[in-house]
């Protein structure tokens, strides 16, 4: 009978062992793939600061709201784009008083470094041979936002058949064009900026009369209202040490936060 | 006797309890969408082009990999040569590694200007397309399906074909007329796993062929696809198709393996 003593006690041990290491942090934030960069930095200092630990979902817009739709919780919804919020309140998800809008989310050009085919301007896409990458208009923000710049400057049905790949992520878009598969993505600016400082890639802006810009908002579910830990790392992104690090990964804080801060 | 049994007993518990987990996660495939909402997204354009895409790139690619497989599984079971054992670390070495990594060396490889210039000589264009879907199958399912032809070799005795030779016949015919043969079961068994793995085969595709929908949509990216799109019910329904085409492959290759 003895023996049966040492394997019990060690797969409690175990147990005990993994309880320990998957020990979760006390709020959940789903943010879009492309705000990883800032929202590492932004969780490194806000669990310095704070005693609370946050757990992090990056990915797709569309795919972080279906996570959502198929019932996994979550405290605090950073998506790409203000529509998904939107979306969400909706659906009884958020309170849309929990909505805050954060910074400002830019659309630009990217091309190969030494821009092999010139491209200046967002009329260039549509130049023969030119091989576009763009995002799939359902699966994330950008795909869905560089179709409607498009369309609002005439060259939709052009870009069309230019384009080579409809990529579910942003990332792979990036992908595409550093290693000189297509001639030009329409990506986020802020997410352009890193791979252009190494030299990777450079940045074609899109004029201000012709570009769509929108904004990043920080939501706290209703399900992350009762839990302070959601509350005060969305506080934090807008807090002015918050906004200095958004602008130090090249977001522009909107400019009703500037003020109230 | 009295402790052997409660040993017996723990470790058929322990296995009845991961057949269980295993079992319930599968199933739980089959309890989300309502029956009709599986029948009408059976029938619904995209899953269709996908299915049809998945076994007609698929069947290419088990075509293509047993191709490949059967000279190269022959060769590490039967013949000793220099370098042997890193040849075998190579070929062994995508099964560890994941399956995003092999679609950046692929993209990396087969996007190169030089490279993708030559085989555009040859009407092959490696980036975005469907050939592309093929391609990262191809480079997915080839490990494994080595390795098992392999070891089907290695469980054939050589001595048949020693006999073989010394009756008169040629290395080659040796090969086609008693190994072969022999390997019949193991062959099949590997050609199933080949299919089911190019079927499953998701983050080289996504990287080398794109994820386009209606283009490079096979059965995992359609399912990827709508995730993001919040169509639940039809990724749901891709995941009971390729569910399916595990099962049978599954099926197929134990029953081919217990007759070895």
């Amino acid at each position: 009978m003895k023996s049966i003593f040492k394997p019990v006690i060690g797969v409690i041990i175990i147990l005990l062992l993994f309880s320990g290491l998957s020990r979760a942090g006390d709020c959940l934030v789903y943010a879009g793939a492309g705000l990883k960069r800032p929202m590492t930095e932004m969780i490194g200092s806000f669990e310095a600061d704070t005693p609370h630990r946050v757990d992090i979902n990056y990915g797709g817009s569309g795919h972080l709201f279906g996570m959502m739709a198929m019932g996994r919780p979550c405290d605090v919804f950073i998506p790409g784009a203000q529509r998904y919020v939107d979306i969400a309140v909706e659906k009884g998800w958020i309170d849309e008083a929990d909505v805050v809008r954060l910074v400002k989310h830019i659309p630009a050009i990217v091309v190969p470094q030494n821009n092999p085919s010139r491209i200046n301007s967002l009329q260039d896409l549509v130049k023969p041979d030119v091989r576009l990458a763009l995002g799939d208009p359902r699966a994330c923000a950008i795909g869905n936002l560089a179709e409607k710049i498009l369309k609002k400057n005439g060259i939709h049905e052009r870009a069309k058949t230019r384009t080579r790949v409809y990529g579910p992520t942003v990332n792979q878009l990036l992908l595409y064009v550093m290693t000189g598969r297509v001639e030009a993505a329409i990506v986020w600016k802020d997410l352009a900026r890193w791979p252009e400082n190494n030299g990777d890639l450079q940045m074609v802006e899109i004029s201000e009369c012709r570009n769509i810009i929108k904004y990043i908002p920080v939501a706290v579910t209703l399900k992350g209202r009762k839990n302070p830990a959601a509350e005060s790392f969305a506080a934090y992104l807008a807090s002015t040490g918050g906004l200095d690090l958004w602008r130090k990964w090249g977001f522009e804080p909107c400019s009703s936060l500037i003020s109230s801060n | 006797m009295q402790q052997l049994n409660i040993f017996k007993l723990i470790l058929i518990g322990i296995t009845g309890l991961v057949t269980l987990l295993l079992a319930i996660t599968i199933g739980s495939l089959l309890f989300v969408p309502s029956l009709a909402s599986i029948r009408q997204n059976l029938g619904s354009p995209e899953l269709l082009y996908s299915l049809k895409l998945s076994l007609c790139t698929a069947s290419a690619a088990t075509l293509f990999v047993m191709l490949l497989a059967l000279p190269v599984g022959y060769t590490m079971s039967r013949f000793q040569f220099a370098g042997r054992r890193l040849v075998k670390t190579v070929l062994d070495l995508p099964i560890a590694f994941p399956e995003l990594v092999l679609g950046l060396c692929l993209l990396l490889f087969f996007g190169s200007d030089h490279v993708a210039a030559a085989l555009k000589k040859v009407g092959i264009e490696l980036v975005f397309t469907r050939q592309a879907i093929v391609a990262a199958q191809i480079f997915t399912a080839l490990p494994y399906t080595i390795r098992i032809i392999r070891t089907t070799f290695d469980y054939v005795s050589p001595r048949y074909e020693f006999i073989s030779r010394s009756l008169g016949y040629t290395h080659f015919e040796t090969f086609m007329r008693v190994a072969l043969p022999m390997a019949k079961k193991g062959i099949l068994a590997a050609a199933v796993i080949a299919f089911a793995r190019s079927i499953g085969a998701f983050g080289a595709v996504l990287i080398l062929a794109g994820g386009t929908y209606m283009k490079t949509d096979v059965l995992p990216i359609t399912l990827f696809l709508n995730i993001s799109y919040g169509n639940l019910d039809l990724a749901v329904t891709a995941g009971l198709v390729m569910l399916a085409v595990s099962f049978l492959a599954i099926y197929i290759f134990e029953k081919t393996e217990a007759d070895l």
